[in-house]
């Protein structure tokens, strides 16, 4: 990769230590019987403490891929082919498997989309806690039992000594998650991995986990990767923003920029495709054509030139670098870069 | 858009008139559930509760709201896969929850049904070509076999598939193509109405949208009529003509779709609408914050449903339970500060 | 409409690449593919492929007639006089035994086990479908009938019938029968259940055609991958019911019968019953290897 596909990489992050997580140029193919699936193509971002990185993508995109291989949580067919992944001094693709357990759940935890999969069933709340508690500290059951309530107190659980002694049954969808998250900053982690943490709960659960997810970076300075593919939940959560599709980083900026000056054809059939709440005129959606490319199929042309209203006969035969077009935005398309502009909406959606 | 088709969605009445297509009256739902203890009386959960709906002709009805509000109990009570415990569901002049055999067999060409899980509702081990061609089979509508694959077709291009997908199985498709095709299924018989139970929640964006224009086309081109069930208030406000907002197996408010984020009244309406993540990262939110949780809706049900977390939770909420009471022309509502306005 | 295929797509991404890789997914996920990926299960396969072969082709493989007694040349050790693997208390050829053996035994247990599976997956169905008394009243038989220890069951029921081949076949089958309908039953609770026989019934399928065309297709991987496995243990079943006596009559060869012939004169001609054991041993774990790679093929979550 070229140097410009360092991303955000260079700026004053690494010089000042605030650089937590430094991901560059990952790949992550699957193999399968049916030929080798492109999940992750050459990924490359950074996160600074107290900051909130979302990668946004449809399914098959490759976003919860690349979080997943960061803590190398993967699949057994999956592999990380190349790359380099450094999480605080690091290097996350070769520490070995019983540091990496160490790490996962005391410097970096993780929320998954099922709060119901993160809780065993058979034990009670209290007890999962004051084990992952104890396992990552050096602290006696009382004080660990303690610290325990003492999370599921900031979390906003009422009543919380007698959660503790709880089954994961006996809560709601919005009970659990907010336990899984207790669990997850019980341990002062420095970084928390959230893939669809909200993707299951109702939008008034939503909201409140949300919140309190701010409030606890606020107050512990805990960086965050989030994985959604809820724009909405980006506008009111990260600070920067990266867009995925097939496999591939569309677009790389801070979230500001990407809602006022998005530039990749792709973030714009999907700022377009959501329906508005604001919007009072009853007309047709505008969608982006087409389905995503299959994977394994990937990697000889600019993957969404098959349904890109702007492609050009060049798209078609070259894979678009991703670069600085802008100070700080970074975008990978061939007919975007510093010399070509394209203006939104100049092509016709089809029909 | 093509003229023709702003003008069908400029002839689509803004407030319903006529005579509804569908009619629910009263009607509850009520589950059992076997006691954890051994002798333990059973106790009763109650998804329903005196749902009154009219659906009329060419409309969509959305319902929305949060998870066990009822609205996918609604939706299947009206495909009869739930058995009303009481009230009526009246379609072409009779009750449909007291028939069976070939009368329910003649109704239920008429209503169809598509499910949020595009997988797991259609059959494994058919192909597209032979999902789409069961209803003609059941309904023996056409005899000879060239026609009906012809027919399969027709029905497939109208839905945006085509002859390369005819004989594949549901894993070989996309989450939109398969929605497409659990719609084809439902198009064959050419139903009037059509309960969509969550249809979009599961795809990706981009899909989405497709799905949701394609539901669009289908109604203006065959004047279906839908009964709309998302969680999703902007997909519902998209879709809809009217919204009913459930909570806890009643309708809280009934309204125009633009009025639902326009002038909402009922204090869970605007408490949903707050806790929808902002458009742009500009908007600041109003957040109005109901207290607790959604309470458990086993067992005996006493007052307002949301008078435990209500803000504006008055005395009488308590005991009392509000009716759904028309406020203003085509907006209803279930909350008594609002009946009290009207009642001065 | 919405989704339109644009007419421009690059040839890495075109129709006929994307066909393509639909063709390997097809050819991966072929069961025959699957199944041979899996080296145990292609062990076990050739294993029963032999064991089948045998008994198919007996009167054409076997050296001599099976019954023949040769009084001249009682316990020939293996290799002797022309006898590959010797001969019985009788004279008679054990090779010859052993082919005919495997055409009797294996015959009694797939069949055996055919009725079993017949039986049980009609009443495992109609419980699970109906569910409520049904469900109960079959299913409480089904437990009576497990109570019982499989091979007293059987022994109770050839005690009943009498002896002969036919009868091991019944005896065996009906043993099985609670253990198909357990396997069916709990495998339609989670078929009809299935949002797809839900949309079933909407488009008005009638409950028959849910069962039959649905419910009965979606609900037969863990049938077959039981029948298979249900064969080794049929197989050991007719060796011991011959081994006490309640099998095929003698003089005709089977395994089991075999085995208890030589377990007299374990001590002077071990081969008999050494011989007579180790193809018993060899078809069983034949039949559990496939069984366990048609369970692998058919099982979604299965470990690569």
């Amino acid at each position: 990769m070229t140097e410009q596909n360092t991303g955000l990489l260079d700026d004053a992050g690494t010089k000042s230590g605030e650089r937590i997580l430094e991901v560059r140029d990952l790949k992550t193919y699957f193999h399968t019987a049916a030929g080798i699936a492109k999940a992750v193509d050459g990924v490359s971002f950074s996160l600074d403490r107290g900051k909130t990185l979302a990668i946004v993508g449809e399914s098959g995109s490759g976003k919860s891929v690349t979080a997943s291989s960061v803590i190398r949580l993967l699949a057994k067919t999956g592999k990380i082919e190349d790359g380099s992944i450094e999480f605080d001094g690091i290097d996350m693709v070769h520490v070995p498997e019983r540091e990496l357990l160490k790490l996962r759940g005391s410097d970096i935890s993780m929320i998954f989309q099922d709060p119901m999969s993160g809780l065993d069933p058979v034990f009670k709340v209290g007890t999962q806690m004051v084990e992952l508690i104890r396992a990552h500290s050096d602290l006696g059951k009382k004080e660990a039992y303690d610290r325990a309530v003492e999370m599921l107190r900031l979390v906003g659980i009422p009543d919380p000594e007698a959660r503790m002694d709880a089954y994961p049954y006996e809560l709601s969808g919005g009970m659990c998650q907010r336990v899984i998250i207790a669990m997850a900053v019980s341990c002062h982690p420095k970084f928390i991995i959230a893939d669809e943490p909200t993707t299951a709960l109702d939008v008034t659960v939503q909201s409140q986990v949300l919140s309190l997810l701010r409030g606890l970076q606020d107050e512990l300075g805990t960086a965050i990767l989030l994985i959604t593919h809820n724009l909405g939940i980006v506008w009111e959560m990260a600070d920067d923003v990266m867009v995925m599709y097939a496999g591939r980083t569309c677009e790389y900026t801070s979230m500001r920029e990407l809602y006022s000056n998005p530039l990749h054809p792709y973030t714009w059939g999907l700022l377009d495709s959501m329906p508005r709440l604001s919007d009072t005129a009853k007309t047709d959606l505008k969608t982006i054509p087409g389905v995503p490319p299959d994977l394994r199929l990937t990697g000889t042309c600019c993957n969404f030139c098959n349904r890109c209203p702007y492609a050009t006969e060049e798209c078609h035969r070259r894979v678009p670098e991703l670069k600085e077009v802008e100070p700080g935005h970074f975008v990978a398309c061939l007919r975007q870069d510093g010399e070509h502009r394209l203006v939104r909406g100049e092509v016709n959606h089809h029909e | 858009m093509s003229e023709t088709q702003a003008a069908a969605v400029a002839e689509r009445p803004q407030v319903a008139s006529g005579e509804p297509i569908l009619s629910i009256k009263h009607l509850s739902k009520d589950f059992r559930l076997r006691g954890g203890k051994l002798f333990s009386k059973p106790q009763v959960l109650h998804a329903l509760s005196d749902v009154s709906l009219d659906v009329y002709p060419g409309e969509t009805l959305g319902i929305i709201g949060e998870s066990g509000c009822g609205k996918s109990t609604l939706g299947r009570c009206v495909v009869q896969l739930h058995q009303a415990t009481s009230g009526q569901i009246v379609y072409g002049g009779q009750d449909i929850t007291k028939l069976s055999g070939q009368p329910l067999k003649a109704v239920r060409k008429d209503i169809q049904m598509i499910f949020q899980d595009s997988y797991s509702s259609l059959d494994p081990r058919y192909t597209a070509a032979k999902t789409i061609e069961e209803p003609m089979l059941i309904y023996r509508t056409e005899s000879d076999a060239s026609k009906r694959e012809q027919r399969v077709l027709e029905v497939m291009r109208e839905v945006g598939l085509d002859v390369q997908h005819l004989q594949r199985y549901p894993h070989e498709f996309s989450g939109g193509q398969r929605q497409r095709i659990n719609v084809a299924r439902a198009l064959v018989l050419d139903p009037k109405v059509i309960v969509c139970d969550e249809p979009v929640s599961a795809l990706d964006v981009s899909i989405q949208a497709q799905v949701l224009n394609l539901f669009r086309h289908l109604q203006q081109e065959r004047g279906l009529t839908y009964l709309f069930i998302s969680h999703d208030l902007s997909v519902i406000k998209h879709i809809s003509d009217r919204v009913a907002i459930m909570y806890l197996g009643r309708v809280m408010e009934l309204c125009p779709a633009d009025k639902i984020y326009a002038h909402p009244l009922h204090p869970y309406t605007k408490a949903l609408l707050s806790a929808i993540p902002p458009e742009s990262p500009f908007d600041k939110k109003q957040e109005i914050k109901l207290q607790g949780e959604i309470p458990s809706p086993v067992g005996e049900q006493v007052g307002c449903p949301l008078a435990g977390r209500c803000p504006f939770c008055m005395e009488r909420c308590r005991h009392e339970r509000p009716s759904l009471e028309e406020v203003e022309p085509g907006h209803r509502v279930a909350c008594f500060k609002y009946h009290d306005v009207v009642a001065e | 409409m919405a989704e339109q295929t644009n007419a421009t797509a690059p040839e890495a991404l075109s129709d006929a690449a994307n066909l393509e890789m639909l063709k390997r997914e097809r050819r991966a996920n072929n069961v025959w593919h699957k199944l041979t990926r899996n080296k145990m299960a292609v062990v076990g396969l050739i294993i029963v492929a032999f064991m089948v072969f045998l008994a198919v082709f007996a009167p054409i493989i076997s050296p001599y007639d099976p019954n023949a007694t040769d009084m001249s040349n009682m316990f020939a050790a293996p290799g002797q006089a022309g006898h590959l693997f010797g001969t019985d208390s009788y004279g008679r050829d054990l090779l010859s035994r052993i082919i005919y053996g495997a055409r009797i035994s294996i015959f009694i247990a797939i069949g055996g086990t055919i009725v079993g599976a017949i039986i049980g997956v009609l009443l495992g169905l109609v419980a699970g479908f109906f569910g409520g008394a049904i469900d109960s009243i079959i299913m409480r038989v089904m437990d009576g009938m497990m109570a019982f220890p499989f091979i007293l069951l059987a022994l109770i029921l050839m005690t009943i019938l009498g002896q002969g081949t036919q009868n091991v076949i019944i005896a065996i089958g009906v043993a099985n029968v609670p253990n198909f309908a357990r396997v069916v039953r709990g495998q339609v609770h989670v078929v009809k259940n299935e949002e797809y026989c839900n949309a079933e019934r909407v488009i008005g399928a009638s409950p028959a055609r849910i069962l039959f065309k649905h419910i009965f297709a979606n609900a037969m991987s863990p049938v077959i991958v039981y029948f298979t496995l249900n064969i080794a243990s049929a197989i050991i079943s007719e060796a011991a019911l011959s081994f006490l006596g309640l099998g095929v009559q003698p003089p005709t060869a089977s395994w089991g019968a075999i085995l208890s012939e030589g377990k007299s004169t374990l001590q002077t001609a071990p081969h008999i019953a050494t011989i007579s054991g180790v193809f018993i041993l060899l078809t069983v774990l034949g039949f559990n290897l496939f069984g366990d790679g048609i369970r692998d093929v058919f099982d979604p979550k299965q470990k690569r």
